[in-house]
């Protein structure tokens, strides 16, 4: 019997899993069906979501970026490292895709989290 | 080059010498180790400016108090744009011994020249200081007593000063001092050496240091720490004077000040120490304060305090030592000034001068002093209708920049125009992050303003002088 | 004096919702107060994601939440004074701000207060021991981090285990920064069970329970704290203190709202909570200004200060047009 803290969303449900040979058989006390997604992925290949900052030469100095799918964990620093290289000095939007497949993974790209206009 | 005069320490006694001395045709330096005038003893002073009363009537300090009252309600606030605030004081008694007590400090008071003191009866208290335990059954009254924001009467001077020609070198610590004549110093800094006349020791908690530099070994001095709590403007009229209890041996006792800016005050304590650093505060410290002015003001309560601090009083025997060493000639000590040092300042000022000239100093005077120094503009003390002048005059009077407060871009800018060269030197100039939030919301602009005005790296700026980066890296 | 129907002070997640739930039951005249440069108050600075889950159903940033809704309030061409700084408010509605080059004199028929929270302090608790460099609210950490790209120190010690505590653990060791420990008083974390298991736990960095900082060392910058054991009173546990070595404090000890506008004009504040009292809904005792966000309380969720200040806004232009009895 495995205890799990769910953090697929603030509601942080604790969640009660059976786990056999590395994998995830039943999940218990989760208010929703994420729940099961998230501890089968968590014990079989944790992946976390970035959140950060690139540097911008425009009026808004440092830009919030977010990787628009989760990232292995192990490889975080890796990703992180990726990030801080890029540099952003044309004017963005929100939502805007500024770099694909960090580290050559399919599906994980930066996306810019506000608009910078000038 | 020789000097005639190096002043050590821009503390207030160093600052408000180096500013009778620039009346005259004099070529002095001002030596300050710190990184900003009043950045020792001076910048936890309470600001009172004392009556004179509670002290002997025949010690120098009192007299000196005295007169350094009179010096600041007749002619010096004026000068120099000081937000001087005579607000008065009250000393409590609470049983009939004690009110005896009261008419001896009132002789003793008398007899030094303090203007104006009365027992209050009970009926009296109740109008005027309603606030006041009811078990006080009289006080001695004070009126010639005030308030002042301590560091910026240094900044005062000190602007005063080298507007008239005094050189200020700060981050200036002495190293040695070495006499190779009579009246003839080298003095060896961090940085430099200067050559001098005379030396005048006004160096505060190291004054013991100073003077031992050149052989002099009864200058003893032991630092007394004395922690402070400030309340929240929301309670500045707790107190419409200044109220004390009857003084023990060593302390004039745990405090209601009122400041000039309006947070109230409650302080010191006074413990003898022996780390001339120790600027810790302490729980004892706290619930000391709280229980000592609890007695006066009952309704004080925990959760109106918003900051605090401790300071140390350089202490040398009872006394100030004001001397002249003969067998040293050209070096002064103005060593163990420690309360009232604030109020006797100008008065100290003119008596240490004095001693200079009788020993030599040349005391022709400067046709072309300029006595005013032109008062800074504080948002905070004036009405919304002159503010708005202000700022149709200048924009930048309406870029408000600490929101507790109301401080401006163009004050800070001012204040760095004027000497600020750190974070705390903003504040104790402009009070922006003195408020509330204590700087959570301003602090980075303030460091962009700073940055800017003084060309230098976000990387450089501090808190207060070496050491003290706000941050390690920029990202 | 300019008359205007609908003045709102801040715009933060509160001020743009009011302004959007006011313009929905039909105001015509809103005006919108910011120190900033920028909308979206606080959440510009708020980075991490965990925003919006009930609101746009799905997990969006501080920023990316800020931008919705400041991308509504302008196509709904509600206008907005930036960089405006509102200094009094009187109990006749009357607005004092001052901006660079003005200072504006306002009367509105309804005021909404969106003014936020601030944070506690370390003179609050109050943690004893030196004044260096080096402490620093949370908040104005992750400021410093976040929109400057200033980096406060190496390694950092956590006073409270709120959630900004809590992300800014995880936002300095991304950017390289070592975090020590996370000191709490109470038995138990104020903040969610996710961000102990993401922001500390995925890191292994120690959390403190029933402990408390009782002294910062170092008098130029913050050398170590001490730190002890305490009982249920909240009282040292009597030879259980240690130091840990830091450079840096960063101090999360929660938030209060803001409210001193209110209180200069007359209005009653709560001395517990800060909050104003009252007595109908979102309507602060002076009639006619009203009061939302973490202003009006501290909330833990930035959906429900827009579902509820969307609702305030509402009301509060039904009372300018004299709908709310």
């Amino acid at each position: 019997m495995n205890k799990l803290v769910c953090i697929a969303c603030p509601a942080g449900c604790e969640m009660i899993l059976e786990i056999k040979n590395g994998k995830v058989i039943s999940v218990k006390n989760n208010k929703c069906p994420k729940g099961s997604t998230y501890a089968a992925e968590e014990i079989e290949s944790p992946k976390r979501v970035i959140t950060t900052c690139v540097k911008t030469d425009l009026s808004v100095k440092w830009l919030p970026v977010k990787t628009s799918s989760p990232v292995p964990k192990e490889k975080l620093f890796d990703f992180l490292a990726e990030i801080s290289k890029i540099k952003i000095s044309k004017p963005v939007k929100a939502g805007d895709k500024i770099a694909e497949k960090l580290l050559g993974f399919e599906g994980i790209d930066l996306i810019a989290g506000r608009t910078i206009e000038i | 080059m020789k000097y005639d005069v190096a002043i050590i320490g821009a503390g207030i006694t160093g600052a408000a010498l180096a500013r009778e001395l620039s009346k005259y045709e004099l070529n002095i330096i001002l030596l300050e180790k710190e990184i900003e005038p009043a950045f020792g003893v001076s910048k936890s002073n309470s600001g009172i400016i004392h009556s004179g009363t509670q002290n002997p009537s025949d010690s120098l300090k009192g007299k000196l108090c005295v007169e350094g009252n009179r010096l600041m309600r007749e002619e010096i606030a004026k000068d120099l744009g000081l937000n001087f605030i005579q607000c008065g004081q009250l000393i409590t008694a609470f049983d009939e011994e004690e009110k005896k007590k009261l008419f001896e400090i009132k002789q003793e008071g008398e007899k030094l020249g303090v203007p104006g003191l009365e027992i209050k009866d009970r009926q009296w208290l109740n109008k005027n200081e309603p606030n006041l335990s009811k078990e006080v059954i009289a006080a001695l009254f004070s009126p010639s007593a005030g308030i002042i924001s301590p560091y910026r009467y240094v900044y005062a001077l000190i602007e005063n000063a080298t507007d008239n020609g005094v050189i200020l070198k700060t981050e200036s610590k002495v190293l040695a001092i070495e006499q190779k004549g009579p009246k003839d110093f080298e003095i060896k800094t961090e940085k430099e050496y200067f050559k001098t006349s005379f030396v005048v020791n006004c160096a505060g908690l190291y004054a013991q240091e100073i003077a031992e530099m050149i052989g002099i070994k009864d200058i003893k001095i032991v630092p007394r720490k004395g922690e402070e709590y400030l309340l929240d403007k929301k309670r500045e009229n707790i107190s419409n004077h200044i109220i004390f209890p009857l003084p023990s041996k060593n302390s004039k006792g745990i405090l209601m000040i009122k400041t000039s800016d309006g947070n109230p005050m409650i302080g010191p304590t006074a413990h003898e120490i022996e780390d001339k650093e120790d600027l810790s505060t302490t729980e004892n410290g706290l619930n000391e304060v709280l229980e000592g002015v609890k007695r006066m003001i009952p309704s004080v309560d925990k959760s109106d305090i918003i900051a605090y601090f401790a300071g140390l009083r350089p202490s040398c025997g009872k006394d100030f030592v004001i001397r002249y060493e003969k067998n040293r000639d050209g070096f002064l000590n103005m060593a163990g000034i420690q309360s009232p040092g604030l109020t006797a300042a100008p008065a100290s000022a003119a008596y240490a001068a004095d001693i200079l000239f009788k020993n030599g100093l040349s005391c022709a005077k400067k046709k072309n002093f300029k006595k005013y120094r032109q008062r800074p503009i504080h948002l905070f003390q004036i009405p919304l209708s002159k503010t708005e002048e202000l700022i149709q005059k200048d924009p930048s009077y309406g870029d408000i920049v600490c929101r507790c407060e109301m401080v401006s871009a163009m004050e800070i800018r001012q204040a760095i125009k004027r000497g600020a060269k750190t974070l705390d030197g903003i504040k104790f100039r402009t009070r922006a992050q003195a408020g509330r939030c204590h700087g959570g919301f301003c602090t980075s602009r303030i460091m962009k303003i700073l940055s800017e005005e003084l060309n230098i790296s976000p990387l450089e700026i501090t808190k207060k002088g070496k050491n003290s980066n706000i941050i390690k890296r920029i990202k | 004096m300019k008359e205007r129907e609908i003045v709102i002070i801040g715009a933060g997640p509160a001020g743009l919702a009011a302004a959007l739930g006011a313009k929905d039951k039909g105001a015509k005249d809103i005006l919108i107060i910011e120190r900033d440069q920028y909308l979206g108050g606080i959440l510009n600075q708020c980075i991490h994601n965990g925003f919006g889950l009930h609101r746009f159903k799905e997990e969006l940033t501080g920023p990316e939440y800020a931008q919705r809704y400041a991308d509504m309030v302008k196509s709904a061409g509600i206008e907005i004074s930036d960089r405006t700084f509102a200094v009094k408010i009187t109990n006749k509605k009357e607005i004092f701000c001052l901006k660079p080059g003005e200072m504006m004199k306002l009367k509105a028929k309804a005021i909404i207060l969106a003014t936020g929270c601030r944070e506690r302090t370390r003179e609050m608790i109050p943690i004893h021991g030196f004044r260096p460099s080096g402490v620093y609210p949370a908040g104005l950490a992750q400021k410093m981090i976040n929109i400057e790209g200033w980096i406060p120190g190496e390694e950092a010690v956590i006073i409270g285990s709120g959630d900004i505590g809590l992300i800014m653990a995880r936002r300095m060791i991304f950017e390289g920064m070592k975090v020590k420990a996370v000191i709490e008083i109470m038995p138990k974390s104020r903040g969610l069970r996710r961000n102990i298991r993401q922001c500390l736990e995925d890191f292994s960095i120690p959390l403190y329970l029933s402990h408390k900082v009782t002294k910062i060392h170092g008098k130029e910058r913050v050398e170590k704290v001490s730190v002890c054991k305490v009982d249920e009173s909240f009282k040292e546990i009597k030879d259980t203190s240690f130091d840990i070595k830091c450079d840096t404090v960063l101090v999360s000890v929660g938030l209060i709202p803001e409210n001193e506008l209110l209180e200069a004009a007359g209005g009653l504040i709560d001395k517990k909570t800060n909050s104003p009292v009252c007595l109908k809904p979102y309507q602060t005792s002076i009639e006619g200004i009203f009061s939302c966000g973490n202003c009006n309380k501290v909330y833990d969720l930035v959906d429900w200060v827009s579902r509820d200040s969307y609702e305030a806004g509402g009301l509060a232009a039904m009372y300018a047009n004299g709908e709310l009895k």
